[in-house]
């Protein structure tokens, strides 16, 4: 079941995607990631789902939070949050 | 890769046989160009093309590495013209495994290119023509069924082939100047869509993340970008009319009044309408916001914000000084597909025009153009987009327009080149000057330096700014040292551009930020290419002669047309603390010889000489000026 979560600071710049899929494998790819950032540009919301699952070519999240360090300082928190699972919806 | 949109042949070839000489994104596409438009061939006519470009870094973590680059021949000069958006198309275009589209000919049909991987095809785009840039988003994410696929378009304007025309990504993201939506138009091609699933690698992965690591550091420490985290850049609008830049009612003035600029406050937007801050891939700073209007005519807006230039083209400009209709004017340009520049000076021209008696109600459908009337200058610019009535002469720009309209109106037109402008070039000197000589035709992003905004009275920065620079002279007010300052900054803007990082972490912001050796030492880990900081600027150089000469050779450009507006040239600044700062032509036409010196070029007409080309290894753009009767034979 994948969750999809609102944020409120999330910036949508989808540098987590690439510093995940670079950590892990050290190529920059969207769809390798652990973390999905969605954007819904005509609304100005943006959603994160965490893949704690290894499914469809992803790799499995498994907390080492090296993508924080990518995240723009106005949304580390709220990232953070989310990967701890504090943030559900 | 390659598009021929007259026969439907998609091909692709490899990006290496460029890469070495010419880097990538801008420098290449100049190179295509360059090479494969003859002189002859007119900006809409389908020899010509148009070149889609990610950069080197594009798809990694380096700072800003998001940036697209478009390329083309040129409806304002008939020479060459970039334009550069942020966005997420450049990384999607990368997942893909694309580094450059290139594209030529003319559907016959309109029709949008579709990119899934290395799925490519055309498809019919009839449903959507006619369609503004948002909704053109909604049609084509509906038709593929993937709310996440990447899209570039143009909006009515390109396709009425409005001078002025852009080409808009992520619904408020705008490759703006240059016209280049109306080259997309004059192709029938309405967007181009791409999806790609791949990846990007480089060649030292550790090494090259030690340096993205460094460079986010320097970043994260410099003071110089702290207003810009905070603001975005409209953080900068009170100061530019602060620093005699804000060309108020048409450059009559340098200077917007108190009582009306402290309505446009920066604080004003981010206390009433902002929602939360955007940025785009890799961008440590995300200086764009989403703002919502919730009161007044314009209620319910809801829109991706905007840069400073916005706010000096509708607020300084046309005098308009309530916040909402700024929101307004920007979306509406989105929605249409048109240049906030060029349009705004369009239609200021004509205010200006108004103002004068040179226009009245006769030539205007019967509107008033009277300053500060936003409702005005918002159906000015449906009509322009359309072509329809009087807009239909303001979508030739300000200079055409003019031209069009006789009655001694071309002095009131301000444009370089051709091209309608934002930009004071009164003041600072340096960066007036950096306008002027642009080989696009005006704009701030290629050759003009902001230091001189911020260095002055500052000890620490000006030791700094010295040595990055190699220039002792950063007051705003003085003549020396600019020409060089320029020099510099175009050979960084010509890296940055190419290398497809964003602008506002390179040494134009600061000399703390990304110079020619951390590009050098991000290029070198990329490519495993071992790059010197001198080779860097060679290519810098190489890349900045090729867009001389096709302007040379394809519209005749010279020493006449690196000249601010005349206005600029007779007016002084008429209030607040620059009041009575006039430009010099006798220091201006001195400056301008230094800069052609020592660029290596002909001091009084401002043409390539064969030593300079050839120590470039251009002997072959030397030979086509000297057959064209346009090179200096030393």
């Amino acid at each position: 079941m994948i969750n999809i979560i609102y944020t409120e600071k999330c910036v949508g710049c989808r540098s987590c995607e690439i510093a995940c899929s670079y950590h892990h494998q050290k190529i920059f790819s969207r769809k390798k990631s652990s973390i999905e950032v969605g954007r819904l540009e005509g609304e100005g919301k943006f959603w994160v789902v965490v893949h704690r699952k290894a499914e469809n070519g992803r790799i499995a999240c498994v907390g080492c939070k090296f993508c924080l360090k990518y995240c723009p300082g106005v949304a580390r928190d709220e990232l953070e949050a989310i990967l701890d699972g504090r943030k559900t919806s | 890769m390659r598009v021929d949109l007259c026969t439907g042949s998609i091909s692709s070839e490899p990006t290496i046989k460029y890469a070495k000489e010419w880097l990538g994104a801008r420098g290449i596409s100049q190179r295509i160009l360059y090479n494969e438009i003859k002189p002859w061939v007119t900006p809409y006519e389908p020899a010509n093309k148009i070149v889609i470009s990610a950069g080197p870094f594009t798809g990694t973590l380096a700072p800003g590495a998001t940036r697209l680059c478009l390329a083309s021949k040129i409806v304002f000069s008939y020479g060459v013209g970039t334009a550069n958006m942020c966005g997420f198309f450049a990384p999607e275009l990368k997942f893909a495994g694309y580094d450059h589209i290139v594209i030529q000919g003319r559907a016959r049909q309109p029709v949008y290119l579709s990119i899934d991987d290395d799925r490519v095809k055309l498809i019919d785009a009839r449903g959507i023509w006619g369609k503004t840039t948002w909704e053109t988003d909604d049609l084509v994410k509906e038709e593929v069924g993937d709310e996440d696929i990447q899209i570039i378009c143009i909006g009515p304007a390109g396709e009425n082939l409005v001078r002025g025309a852009c080409v808009i990504g992520n619904r408020n993201r705008a490759a703006a100047k240059c016209g280049l939506g109306a080259i997309m138009g004059s192709k029938n091609l309405k967007a181009v869509a791409v999806r790609g699933t791949g990846s990007v690698e480089v060649a030292q992965p550790d090494r090259f993340m030690e340096a993205v690591d460094r460079n986010l550091e320097s970043i994260k420490e410099s003071p110089r970008l702290k207003p810009l985290f905070e603001y975005g850049t409209i953080g900068i609008f009170p100061y530019e009319n602060e620093g005699g830049g804000m060309t108020y009612k048409n450059y009559q003035d340098g200077y917007m009044p108190e009582e009306s600029i402290k309505h446009l406050d920066p604080d004003i937007f981010v206390s009433k309408y902002k929602q939360r801050n955007i940025g785009y891939m890799a961008c440590p700073m995300a200086c764009s916001r989403y703002y919502k209007v919730d009161h007044g005519p314009y209620a319910g807006l809801a829109t991706e914000g905007f840069e400073t230039n916005t706010m000096v083209d509708f607020g300084g400009k046309l005098a308009i000084d309530y916040a909402p209709a700024i929101i307004k004017a920007h979306s509406l340009c989105n929605q249409l597909g048109l240049d906030e520049d060029n349009t705004s000076a369009a239609i200021s021209w004509a205010f200006e025009c108004y103002q004068r008696g040179i226009l009245t109600p006769k030539d205007t459908d019967g509107l008033r153009l009277e300053w500060s009337d936003y409702g005005v200058a918002f159906e000015l610019i449906r009509k322009l987009a359309y072509r329809e009535g009087f807009g239909n002469l303001l979508a030739e720009g300000p200079k055409y327009g003019s031209e069009i309209l006789g009655r001694d109106s071309g002095y009131y037109a301000m444009a370089l080149k051709g091209q309608g402008i934002y930009e004071e070039t009164r003041l600072p000197i340096g960066w007036g000057l950096g306008v002027s000589v642009a080989t696009r035709g005006g704009g701030h992003t290629t050759g003009a330096p902001i230091c001189e905004l911020f260095v002055e009275g500052d000890p620490k920065l000006t030791e700094s700014a010295e040595k990055v620079f190699g220039v002792k002279t950063f007051s705003r007010v003085e003549y020396q040292d600019k020409a060089r300052l320029v020099i510099y900054t175009e050979r960084i803007q010509e890296l940055i551009n190419s290398s497809g990082i964003c602008m506002f972490f390179g040494t134009w912001e600061g000399p703390d930020l990304i110079g020619f050796g951390e590009i050098a030492e991000l290029y070198s880990a990329a490519t495993g290419w071992e790059t010197t900081e001198e080779e860097l600027v060679r290519i810098a150089d190489r890349i900045f002669n090729v867009e001389k000469a096709f302007n040379v050779l394809h519209a005749d450009l010279g020493r006449k047309d690196d000249y601010p507006p005349q206005r600029c040239l007779r007016e002084p600044i008429k209030s607040g603390p620059f009041k009575g700062h006039a430009l010099s032509k006798e220091k201006y036409d001195s400056m301008l010889d230094e800069y052609y010196q020592l660029h290596g070029w002909n001091k009084d007409t401002g043409l390539q000489t064969r030593t300079c080309l050839e120590k470039l290894d251009l002997g072959d753009v030397a030979d086509d000026l000297e057959k064209a009767n346009k090179l200096v034979r030393i």
